[in-house]
């Protein structure tokens, strides 16, 4: 025995040389030794490098001197006696070279060549610089991702099918993405080749099956990765396109799911699985067509798979893809570094200090109305009715500056230099402003509010800001920036190229940044919002490279808010978590934009329906924008966010309590926005709505409404949806043909500006809806919020929470309208909707429940109701409901336990009805 | 300074330590292709990131310049660095606590899943370098020195941190347990099998 173990490693001896060998030397000469001698070859490649190593065969980045041109070079395993060529392999293998596609990768060359003693098979193809497909998804894709990656492998593989070329083994790690993106796939058949390469020593007729389609001979040993395996190829069968078809599905539902379709290692069990069927539960990024899809493409049997990976491809086509925006269900104000200019402390010029005495003239001078002014004004009500307000706005501002300019005057010198030079950018902007309007100009009077924001921030000119740049600069930037936002875009764009010609700024890099930042969000107000994206992309790396954090922050938090603007939530994300790794190194913190960060990306949160994730994400914001020297502006409209969040996550009581002490306390014009304003008082009435406090809510909408008509004018979307949130109250308040009246007129100009798919225009018609059934019109009301669910389901998707509402408005309809059977399947797949979208413990699910249970009360199931009503007032409970609302459901729970008792059709006070969807119209 | 190929490995140590590198030029050549090999056997992938992480552990190493008989061959250091490498690179447990793996359970098949590297070019070469992943990592060791290598028990040793007089025992084991592998493989139908996600290409 001993003696023949002896034999056995005596022939089972590895090389003394290879071309592995030669290339691990050299690499080990270059680290210890004087260098390597010259690049190992490989027939006429010089190998240049070592790709990687898989379970085929070992990849080397190779140099092809016959056309200067660098390769991928993979080396299989298994080679063979010198000189023993098989004619059979190499023609089978030159079958690969006919296909010439975008999505496969390229094969050059194929053949043996001579490593020492032994004759090896090599591969010679297209280098794709990049990664593949499995590292590519590790960090998680959106499924529109996801399905243009596989598109583009399924039509790698239908080309190679076109020409009799079957793949064998396909899975993610074998589709290689490169670096701007393109998707191939590569190693077609080499795992048959690898397995005829070792079959060598056993007859031909027994080595693996050849690679060209519809197998003659039935491969005993299947080369493949047994995971994506067929079952036929599991077991040794005859293959064909359908069994790369279903590797193939197996990869994309790896990549849909984030596991693999079966779980056993065990080679039989595995089979059984396979053989069974995989299990497809609705997931966020598996719509059912999809999943359907799926289910066809991992079939046990070939013949019920699709005919062919054009079909297949046909179909992953047609999954809908919903897009997820540029349609927020929130009006959250996107916040982006130029909501007011920051006023710098300005750098120390040597000049004596300006005495106390003689504060900047701006601030002692009132605002003027100048007959230009007059003019405009007597043509335009709307910029009539905002005129006093600005006034008033402008000049507390002015009293604002004094009251700093005070201040600085009993700080130390040094800081009363920076805080005084500060107050004097502030006044010198107070007056170009004053100027701009008093020439009368109607565009830029017309601006409102907007430019009153566009003021540099008072409270920058507090003790301890950090210096960013010189003061000259800054102030160049501020006119820039007021002259965008009053709409003279072209004058913008010269004093920006004016000033990033001199010599000063030319010279600082970060200075630079600063100023093509500002031409690049220009470019974006100018509807050039590509350009926008790329210049801003190209400076945060330019940026970044310059070691400039904060420069490379302002442009992360820039293109999230794009991102999310123009609905692609997945670039807002990962420019949001770009931000936030930039801000964390940035000293001394910059709260603001860290806060901005946050809320943005909480914006895209919320817009890919995470409501959870979204409240998460807020609360780090608003931590952030409560830090000393945040400016109120961030740090309301995030508190305002964070408070529609609250109500979204169905916790409204907490909501309230942000609404009551921060919201909406008594404030200073400077600081009370009536465009915020409007948002605010829409929230609080959506809050009080939640909470069944019908009055309230009707008396916060109005005010909404009314300032909103005042300030906005009746054609802005936002008065509208604070109409149709009146014409709610009035419903609730027992007057729904009133409140159908007054949603007419609104709900046109809503479809007018936004479209008739938009989430928005679905959630009035609901709106309608519910009011059509508390009006008595069955008829109209099921049609119309039939078609509100139809058309959400195609903007925001099935599974989304807003169809969940409204499924339950349909389904609170249809029992007024005298449909229980109806009534009760709407309202269990609502249940379902809003179980799943939701976050746990929301009472938007737990008032579900309870009308469900009232369902089944009327219908005789008493333990299926009180189960339901049970957890559904827990929950009220637990989010701390009203009484009064509660309270009715209790009764009815009661009723239940009562012994004897019957329940009761129609309760004295009928249990109050859920609030509508409108809490989530702006 | 050119060196022949009659210069002792402590002779090609020493002379590099003191800057000469044609005298790393020949140790490379020299144990280079055993070093590799070694590794090529073992993972699917790194062999040559291992060789120099390997090389740099011997080199760089302050060892008392006069070398102490048999155990403290060159050939033993390299692969007792070797096989430390190997077994560093699979701790268990989470940063804090790293355990190192027992190489008398946890054989390469265990580990790594997928073949080696080894290019191992013949049927019956591959036959027997995976049933040798199928040991325990310390009988795999032992064989391959042994077979391939010739080393001594005295290297041996050195190399799997074991005293002399164990070494035949351990050998005598490993041999059995070769034996009884390579009946069973006969059964097997190998694929290139990954079990866990972490497959590769």
């Amino acid at each position: 025995m001993p003696a023949s173990l002896d034999a056995l490693f005596q022939q089972a001896r590895p090389p003394a040389r290879s071309l592995e060998i030669d290339h691990v030397l050299g690499t080990l000469h270059e680290r210890f030794g004087s260098g390597s001698a010259g690049p190992p070859s490989l027939g006429r490649y010089h190998v240049a490098g070592r790709i990687g190593a898989g379970g085929l065969g070992i990849v080397y980045r190779a140099f092809d001197p016959a056309l200067a041109r660098y390769v991928a070079i993979k080396v299989l395993k298994g080679g063979r006696d010198a000189a023993a060529s098989d004619v059979r392999l190499l023609r089978e293998a030159q079958v690969l070279a006919r296909i010439r596609h975008p999505h496969v990768v390229e094969v050059f060359d194929v053949g043996f060549f001579e490593d020492h003693d032994v004759s090896r098979f090599f591969v010679a193809m297209e280098l794709v610089e990049g990664t593949d497909l499995r590292e590519w998804l590790a960090p998680g894709r959106s499924l529109a991702e996801i399905r243009t990656a596989f598109l583009a492998a399924a039509e790698g593989l239908a080309a190679a099918h076109a020409v009799g070329l079957l793949h064998r083994d396909f899975k993610p790690s074998n589709v290689l993405v490169s670096e701007e993106g393109a998707v191939k796939v590569a190693d077609f058949g080499l795992a048959a080749m690898t397995q005829d390469l070792r079959g060598d020593a056993e007859a031909d007729t027994k080595s693996g099956g050849s690679i060209v389609e519809a197998d003659a001979t039935p491969s005993w040993r299947p080369g493949g990765t047994l995971p994506y395996m067929s079952p036929e190829q599991q077991r040794g069968e005859p293959l064909g396109p359908r069994s790369d078809q279903y590797s193939f599905c197996v990869s994309l539902y790896e990549a849909v799911y984030e596991r693999r379709p079966f779980a056993p290692r065990d080679r039989q069990e595995l089979l059984a699985a396979k053989l069974r069927g995989p299990s497809l539960p609705r997931a966020p990024r598996a719509p059912l067509a999809l999943r359907r899809l799926l289910a066809r493409g991992l079939a046990a049997h070939p013949e019920d798979r699709f005919p062919s990976m054009d079909a297949l491809r046909a179909a992953l086509q047609r999954v809908p893809i919903t897009r997820r925006g540029p349609w927020p269900l929130v009006a959250g104000v996107v916040l982006v570094g130029t909501t007011a200019a920051v006023a710098s402390l300005g750098l120390d010029d040597g000049s004596a200090l300006p005495t106390c005495a003689s504060p900047p003239a701006a601030i002692s001078e009132p605002t003027l109305t100048t007959p230009a002014v007059e003019a405009v004004l007597a043509g335009s009500p709307p910029i009539a009715r905002a005129w006093p307000a600005m006034i008033e706005a402008l000049d507390a501002y002015a009293a604002e500056l004094g009251r700093r300019w005070d201040e600085a005057c009993g700080q130390d010198e040094h800081e009363r230099g920076r805080m005084q030079r500060c107050v004097t950018q502030c006044a010198d902007g107070l007056t170009a402003l004053r100027e701009l309007l008093a020439a009368g100009d109607r565009e830029t009077l017309a601006q409102g509010w907007s430019l009153v924001q566009a003021l540099p921030d008072v409270q920058a000119c507090t003790p301890g800001r950090e210096q960013r740049r010189a003061g000259e600069l800054d102030a160049a930037i501020g006119r820039a920036r007021l002259l965008a936002t009053a709409g003279r875009l072209a004058a913008a764009r010269e004093v920006l190229l004016g000033v990033r010609a001199e010599p000063a700024v030319l010279a600082d890099p970060r200075a630079r940044l600063d100023v093509d930042i500002e031409l690049a969000e220009l470019a974006a107000l100018e509807g050039r919002h590509a350009e926008a994206e790329q210049s801003l992309e190209a400076l945060y790396f330019e940026a970044v490279g310059e070691g400039d954090t904060v420069g490379a922050s302002r442009a992360a938090v820039w293109l999230t808010a794009q991102g999310y603007r123009v609905g692609n939530v997945e670039a807002a994300r990962r420019w949001g978590r770009a931000a936030h790794t930039q801000l964390e190194r940035v000293r001394p913190r910059h709260y603001d934009l860290e806060a901005m960060a946050w809320h943005n990306l909480a914006l895209a949160d919320l817009a890919a329906g995470e409501l959870a994730d979204a409240l998460s994400t807020i609360e780090a914001a608003l931590e952030r924008a409560s830090a000393p020297g945040v400016t109120t502006s961030v740090r309301r409209a995030t508190e305002q966010v964070y408070a529609e969040l609250l109500v979204l996550n169905g916790r409204p009581a907490e909501a309230l309590v942000i609404h009551r002490d921060r919201l909406h306390t008594a404030e200073s014009p400077p600081q009370r926005d009536p465009l915020a304003a409007v948002i605010d008082l829409q929230s609080l009435g959506n809050t009080l709505a939640t909470l069944h406090d019908g009055e309230a809510a009707r008396a916060a909408y109005l005010e909404a409404y009314e300032t909103g008509r005042a300030v906005l004018g009746p054609e802005h979307p936002d008065t509208a949806a604070a109409c149709i949130s009146l014409a709610w109250a009035e419903g609730e308040r027992g007057d729904p043909a009133r409140g159908l009246e007054r949603l007419d007129p609104c709900l046109r100009r809503l479809v007018e500006s936004l479209g008739e798919e938009h989430p928005h225009v679905a959630l009035a018609r609901a709106m309608q809806g519910r009011l059509a059934s508390q009006a008595g019109r069955a008829e109209d009301a099921r049609r119309l919020l039939e078609d509100a669910i139809a058309s959400l389901e195609q903007s925001v998707g099935e599974e989304h929470y807003a169809v969940g509402e409204v499924l339950h408005e349909l389904g609170v309809a249809r029992a007024a309208a005298g449909d229980p059977a109806g009534a009760r399947t709407t309202l269990e797949r609502a249940l379902r909707v809003r179980a799943a979208a939701l976050p746990a413990g929301h009472v938007g699910e737990a008032e579900t429940r309870a009308e469900l249970a009232r369902l089944l009360l009327a219908a005789g199931e008493r333990e299926a109701a009180r189960e339901h009503l049970a957890r559904a007032i827990a929950t009220f409970e637990a989010r701390d409901m009203p009484a009064t609302y509660v309270d009715g459901w209790r009764k009815l729970l009661q009723s239940i336990d009562a012994p004897g008792s019957a329940p009761p059709a129609a309760p004295s006070t009928p249990p109050p009805s859920t609030p509508s969807p409108v809490e989530h119209v702006p | 300074m050119t060196w022949d190929s009659q210069a002792s490995d402590a002779e090609l140590v020493q002379a590099f330590r003191r800057g000469d590198k044609a005298a790393a030029d020949v140790l490379i050549r020299r144990h280079g292709p055993r070093l590799y090999n070694f590794f090529a056997g073992k993972v699917g992938r790194g062999a040559d990131t291992l060789c120099q992480a390997t090389l740099d552990d011997c080199l760089a190493a302050p060892e008392a310049p006069a070398a102490e008989g048999e155990r403290d061959s060159f050939r033993a250091r390299l692969f007792a660095a070797a096989r430390r490498r190997l077994l560093d690179g699979y701790r268990t447990g989470d940063r804090e606590r790293r355990h190192a793996i027992d190489p008398l359970e946890r054989s390469m098949a265990d580990l790594e899943p997928g073949l080696s590297e080894a290019v191992a070019a013949r049927e019956d070469q591959r036959r027997l370098v995976l049933a040798l992943r199928r040991l325990p990592v310390d009988f795999q060791v032992a064989l391959e020195l042994h077979f391939w290598e010739g080393m001594s028990s005295a290297e041996l040793g050195r190399v799997l941190e074991l005293a002399e007089p164990d070494v035949d025992t351990h050998l005598a084991r490993a041999r059995a347990r070769l034996e009884e592998q390579l009946e069973h493989e006969e059964a097997r139908v190998d694929l290139t099998v990954a079990s866990s996600p972490s497959d590769s290409g």
